[in-house]
């Protein structure tokens, strides 16, 4: 992706036009500029590759269709001529075969679910009947694309009903008359939202922490006033109902990888007393990634509690019912995500669950354990001051560093972790899962991906590196690693698996070179005390001489897998 | 609110939801004499489709009834009621009126 511009072509065989516009004036990150196509060409650009379109290499294709367009057997379908149901699944698998032809012109393929022409009934009571509703075929033709299409990375079925639901007025038949429009303008701009979305979150943009406020927002009343027992949370009571229903919506987040953080002004040990004791709070203390309760500026609070987390700014959402602290976060922290929040406490979960900025083009078990993984980060902090020096600490996590080649099981998690990692990154090069595996296939490379664990359970698959050999020299192409196991000797530990593999290659200098970003300077820190020797005048070269032996750190253990 | 006023609320509000699909440089401007469509006008076919459907969607929301702007006269090139906004407005009074004479 070039200059942080995602460049999309957008092919349909209707009229795109106002999609593209959506699109090309969005405000969202990454910029994504719409390559537009003549529509109603989709089968001969699917099939040219040297077609205009793809000539300059575009990132990304997104493919809308209307599936009696594309395939003949279900437009007989539409028009209720006998039709056999399986060979309209057949010709979905052609279809399919022939999208797939595009992954070798681009990195990502979207493409939207079909349904049904706006306004068609179908054969109404008849419509979901096996071997004879149109609903029903057209659910199993989604399922059979998302099937096919599943099969091959990089390619993203999105589900187009979202888009139709959200807004009422779908369709005006003089739009389809007038200018080939099959769609309202709600339909193109939900579209385009999803659309930016997805990109967000391939590109490492997901938002991965929330912090919520607590009175108002997390439960009814103020805890300092009314105790823990005279909450609004739960019980028969509709907006008791509507505080559990939020809670949920924020745990079931949890799940997909995103944090939970508190930051609120109140008394700490009585808020924390409501977390623990109401009987029908759903998320608990051990929810929570971090919390600043005390009555100090919101904003300065919401930028302690990111840094402590080693999260940035740009990952983090904040909600509050108070519409001036909401006003004094985004005017003092402008990365910060903070949506507008309604005064109607029954929305607050539809408000939750409409942002679309938690997208994430992988869910992986680290995703899933991330919320534990940050509770057991706790108990390791209390460790550590309890810890009489850093080498004794490190010696008692009794760290653990498996090194494997990169295989197709954690292909998703290792795009995902190369396109989100920001800090320790020494090239913060951004890559789709098929070309990080083209890449990592070359000839002269290596890439290993590296799980991490301590006596405290699991990290995950929390880094990357990669080697790159040229006659007598090797060259760490990708160095990085989650801030969550940054200062733990696990990057001299990477340095060394690289180091011992260059050496047994018979490499004779090993050779990495830092690319400066806003974000990646602790990566230079890291270089800089390395003991590899700074080699050029910007000091973003260092250099090894591979007679030196570079050892695996004491206090960890490093296993090398296939 | 007369209902002048209303139509001009109308009209406005489809103008802004065309004008997020174009760049800044192609925005129909707010501006009752600016010519949109015609020998002159710099809007594209497709931006006049689009402003007819707003156009439609907006008065639909704020006079609750369909109304269809698209008549023989309106499209002929000489007398385009698509020539301005102000010729716009004036061919929506026309239209409702008749809508209420029945």
């Amino acid at each position: 992706m070039g200059k942080g511009t995602f460049r999309c072509v957008t092919l349909s065989d209707f009229n795109l036009t106002n999609l593209n516009g959506y699109l090309a004036q969005s405000a969202g990150s990454p910029a994504i500029e719409p390559i537009a196509t003549p529509y109603g060409q989709i089968q001969q650009l699917l099939r040219d590759p040297a077609a205009d379109c793809w000539r300059e290499r575009p990132d990304g294709a997104f493919v809308w269709t209307r599936p009696e367009a594309v395939l003949p057997d279900f437009a007989r379908a539409l028009r209720h001529e006998p039709v056999d149901h399986d060979a309209v699944l057949a010709a979905v698998n052609a279809y399919a075969d022939t999208l797939v032809q595009l992954g070798q012109r681009v990195g990502t393929v979207f493409h939207a679910s079909w349904t049904m022409p706006p306004g068609d009934r179908g054969l109404g009571l008849l419509d979901l009947k096996p071997g004879l509703g149109l609903a029903g075929l057209i659910m199993r033709m989604n399922l059979r694309l998302a099937e096919r299409l599943g099969e091959a990375t990089g390619y993203f079925l999105l589900n187009a009903q979202n888009w139709l639901q959200e807004g009422a007025q779908t369709f005006a038949p003089k739009s389809w008359y007038l200018a080939k429009f099959p769609f309202s303008n709600k339909v193109f701009k939900e579209a385009a939202a999803d659309l930016q979305a997805a990109v967000a979150g391939l590109c490492g943009q997901a938002r991965k922490l929330i912090i919520v406020d607590l009175d108002d927002t997390l439960w009814g009343g103020l805890v300092g006033e009314v105790g823990w027992e005279g909450l609004t949370l739960g019980g028969h009571d509709p907006l008791g109902e509507a505080f559990v229903d939020f809670q949920e919506a924020l745990k079931a987040l949890t799940r997909r990888g995103v944090l939970l953080g508190i930051v609120s002004k109140n008394e700490e040990s009585v808020a924390l007393e409501a977390m623990a004791k109401h009987p029908e709070m759903v998320l608990r203390r051990d929810d929570f990634a971090g919390w600043r309760i005390n009555w100090q500026d919101k904003a300065q609070n919401v930028a302690d509690l990111v840094a402590e987390l080693n999260l940035g700014l740009a990952a983090t959402v904040f909600l509050d019912d108070n519409p001036a602290e909401r006003s004094r976060v985004a005017a003092a922290l402008p990365e910060v995500r903070v949506p507008d929040w309604p005064r109607d406490k029954t929305l607050y979960r539809k408000t939750l669950l409409s942002l679309r900025c938690f997208d994430q083009p992988a869910l992986s078990r680290e995703d899933r354990d991330r919320a534990t993984l940050y509770s057991v980060a706790r108990e390791r902090k209390a460790v550590m001051q309890e810890a009489q020096s850093l080498d004794d600490w490190l010696v008692s996590l009794e760290t653990k560093v498996v090194a494997s080649t990169l295989n197709r099981t954690d292909l998703a998690r290792a795009a995902q972790l190369l396109n989100k990692t920001n800090q320790l990154n020494l090239s913060t090069r951004r890559m789709s899962e098929s070309e990080l595996w083209d890449w990592a296939n070359g000839e002269g490379r290596h890439l290993w991906t590296i799980r991490v664990s301590d006596r405290f359970g699991g990290l995950g698959l929390t880094g990357i590196i990669s080697l790159e050999c040229d006659g007598t020299q090797g060259r760490i192409v990708d160095f990085l690693l989650s801030c969550r196991v940054m200062g733990r000797k696990v990057e001299e530990t990477m340095t060394a698996l690289a180091c011992r593999h260059a050496s047994a290659l018979g490499l004779q200098t090993l050779q990495a070179d830092y690319l400066p970003t806003a974000k990646n300077k602790p990566c230079l820190d890291f270089w800089r005390r390395s003991g590899f020797d700074a080699d050029n005048e910007q000091g973003c070269r260092f250099r090894h001489r591979l007679e030196r032996n570079y050892p695996v750190p004491g206090p960890v253990e490093l296993q090398v897998g296939d | 609110m007369t209902r002048q006023g209303r139509i001009r609320k109308a009209v406005f509000r489809a103008v802004d939801s065309v004008n997020e699909t174009l760049a800044p440089e192609a925005r129909i401007p707010k501006d009752l004499e600016n010519q949109l469509f015609g020998v002159d006008g710099p809007a594209d076919s497709i931006v006049i489709v689009n402003l007819i459907l707003e156009t439609e969607q907006a008065l639909e929301g704020e006079f609750g009834v369909l109304i269809n702007l698209i008549t023989d006269a309106a499209m002929d090139p000489d007398t385009s009621s698509f020539a301005t906004l102000a010729t716009l407005e004036a061919h929506i009074g026309q239209l409702l009126q008749e809508a209420e004479d029945g």
